[in-house]
């Protein structure tokens, strides 16, 4: 693999939230350790699926990534720079590059703004000359399948399908070289989630875009991956290849993740791993594995011992005790 | 999977008309549904947004406001039309002998009242039960929805339980006087998938012991698929096909359904090529359609579908579609020409 493959890097990303103190005056705050020392790269024009639980960290992630919050520790590396040192005007060139489809097209458009504002507005933030920008906007609407003349239309007017192309238009306003769909497809409806989710691979193809792609669903990240990791309580459990991940899972919470989903095949005998219990608090992790508690193969040592990302087979690492040797 | 239909159905809802009269005109919600359900089973009705799933849930419910009206059909439930019954009387039904639970638990649980209370108060008032009697069964009923120390969660606040726990309090609730329908609207769809596995666990499992008629509507066909027994797909107000869950799956026939079980991406595909798309969106509840509502996004359409609406024509003893093509060539359950598996 070529030094210049991987686009993003992440390397022991961490970030602790100071919880509420309750009570305990004068006693140190308890943190939240909402991402703890998550480490993956994404290769250029590869997408990197990152699936888990509410509360699991992912979309803190891609909120450090994108430095909208500061990280505790760890660094990221775009194209081989740090993020975390760049200087203020520096990182606001590089933002042209990350861009971000947010789940809720109601929410994440202006509604005072006409499309093709919220569309040229990116072209204008990052200094396109003018003139260019009105053809540019037209140019991104017929790629996400809308017509030119709905640039002059409210965000009212479109239904959730056809809002979530106009954030993806957005994104795609400057041609970034990544970006990140945090749940970009989770509030829409069945066949609607298939025209995006096309829409998205389409771009992909045209415009070799790098996808950070968040998602708490795990067929639609098989299907739009290449690279999958699992993260648990702010960690990353297991990280895969997409096609090893799915067929030969290691950790025992990704194993028990694929058994709980529904199959569309009814009647099927399945062999589900039903998880005990909830997901524990962040605020309050359970020592040692984050995951014994919950754990159907859970040993002494697991309450223990921290487990560490390792090697099970090429490219394909797993935290659990029951790797080591 | 062929249910003998021997048994009479414990709810029959017949051609039911529910419409919202709004100052753009007259959405037509529910139009003309027509379904049954027997004790111990689960019918799943699908659908998108709008397609009117939820509207059939709250008309059999009576729990339609204005400017919504249920401007036809009957409700049977044991030989009596609930929708000919006065308010008091419906209200001896709704939660006692019809249940029904809803996606966000936290928005249908009152947050300046325990669990507890909330629970005891539908026992209450359905049983002439004492205060003392009525804690004993709450708790008995937190039990058996699996709360670990039931007895101390009684007193516990909606917030200060999780969204699955409320969710198996919603339940409780629901079963507390031991209905003999449960409607459950989207249940599992604001949970995680574990939880949601859990979830639907429990709801089979009190199911089998209380011999609840369970309708369940969702938007997820993996969830129908895991637990329905019959299953009605819904488009803009209407049934477009009903059948039982293994011929939905296997067999499906009208281009919506056999389009929505293309279109889903699926834990068992291991190709990525392009999804099969439904073309288009649902049109605006306010437009006039001629003929099939569904014409403009099919790909089987021709000139009758543009003129004329279909019925919804029985095909064998558990299959019903409303297509002019019912009778045509099988629609390919795989990708469509231009796209091929490529890999095994």
């Amino acid at each position: 693999m070529s030094q210049s493959a991987d686009l993003i890097e992440v390397n022991d990303l961490a970030k602790h939230f100071p919880g509420r103190s309750g009570f305990s005056f004068g006693a140190s705050r308890p943190l939240v350790k909402a991402v703890d020392g998550v480490s993956f790269s994404i290769e250029r024009g590869k997408t990197f699926g990152l699936v888990g639980e509410s509360g699991c960290g992912k979309s803190t992630v891609a909120r450090l990534i994108l430095r909208l919050i500061d990280a505790t520790a760890g660094t990221v590396k775009f194209e081989g720079a740090d993020l975390f040192a760049a200087p203020r005007h520096k990182m606001r060139r590089m933002r042209r590059n990350m861009q971000i489809i947010f789940q809720d097209p109601f929410s994440s458009l202006n509604p005072r703004m006409t499309v093709g504002e919220i569309i040229r507005e990116p072209l204008w933030v990052h200094g396109t000359p003018r003139g260019e920008e009105q053809k540019r906007v037209r140019e991104l609407l017929e790629l996400v399948g809308l017509a030119a003349e709905h640039a002059s239309r409210h965000p009212h007017e479109f239904s959730g399908g056809q809002r979530q192309r106009i954030g993806i238009a957005r994104a795609l306003a400057l041609r970034p070289k990544f970006v990140i769909c945090d749940e970009a497809v989770a509030a829409l409806d069945v066949s609607i989630q298939s025209q995006i989710l096309n829409l998205l691979k389409d771009m992909q193809r045209e415009f070799e875009v790098a996808y950070l792609f968040i998602s708490h669903n795990l067929s639609v990240v098989k299907y739009i991956s290449d690279v999958v990791g699992v993260m648990y309580l702010g960690r990353l459990v297991e990280c895969a290849d997409k096609k090893r991940i799915f067929a030969a899972p290691n950790h025992p919470y990704t194993k028990a993740l694929l058994s709980a989903v529904p199959s569309m095949k009814p009647g099927r005998a399945r062999n589900m791993i039903m998880l005990e219990g909830e997901i524990p608090s962040p605020l309050d992790p359970p020592s040692g594995c984050r995951f014994h508690t919950r754990c159907p193969m859970a040993m002494p040592a697991c309450s223990k011992t921290e487990p560490k990302l390792r090697e099970v087979a090429p490219g394909h690492v797993s935290a659990c005790l029951l790797n080591d040797p | 999977m062929k249910s003998d239909r021997s048994p009479p159905p414990l709810l029959k809802v017949v051609d039911l008309q529910t419409h919202f009269f709004t100052e753009d005109g007259v959405v037509r919600s529910v139009d003309g549904v027509t379904f049954e359900i027997e004790a111990t089973k689960t019918l799943g009705i699908v659908g998108e947004s709008g397609c009117g799933k939820s509207i059939t849930a709250l008309s059999a419910m009576r729990l339609i406001q204005s400017p919504g009206r249920i401007v036809g059909g009957e409700i049977r439930f044991e030989n009596r039309d609930l929708l000919k019954l006065s308010e008091a009387e419906m209200r001896a039904v709704r939660g006692n002998e019809i249940a029904m639970i809803f996606q966000e638990p936290m928005t249908s649980l009152n947050p300046v009242y325990t669990v507890g209370f909330q629970i005891g108060e539908a026992i209450q008032l359905h049983t002439d039960l004492s205060g003392r009697e009525v804690r004993a069964r709450v708790i008995e009923m937190l039990r058996l929805v699996g709360i670990p120390s039931a007895e101390q969660r009684f007193d516990d606040y909606p917030h200060q339980m999780s969204g699955g726990m409320r969710q198996r309090v919603m339940i409780a609730m629901a079963l507390s006087c031991n209905p003999k329908v449960l409607i459950a609207d989207e249940p599992t769809t604001a949970l995680d998938v574990t939880i949601q596995a859990q979830t639907l666990n429990l709801m089979r499992s009190l199911q089998k012991e209380f011999h609840t008629a369970i309708i369940l509507i969702t938007h997820d066909l993996g969830v129908v698929a895991e637990v329905a027994d019959d299953v009605v797909v819904m488009y803009m107000g209407k049934i477009v096909e009903r059948a039982s869950v293994g011929t939905i799956f296997d067999a499906p026939n009208h281009p919506y359904t056999v389009g929505l079980l293309r279109s889903t991406p699926k834990l068992e595909d291991d190709h990525n090529d392009r999804l099969p798309e439904i073309r288009g969106s649902v049109p605006s509840p306010f437009s006039v359609l001629t003929g099939c509502r569904f014409h403009p996004r099919c790909d089987r359409a021709t000139d009758i579908c543009r003129a004329e609406e279909p019925d919804l024509i029985q095909s064998d003893s558990t299959h019903w579609v409303r297509c002019w093509h019912a009778d045509g060539p099988p629609l390919q359950m795989q990708s469509s020409a231009p796209t091929v598996e490529s890999r095994p």
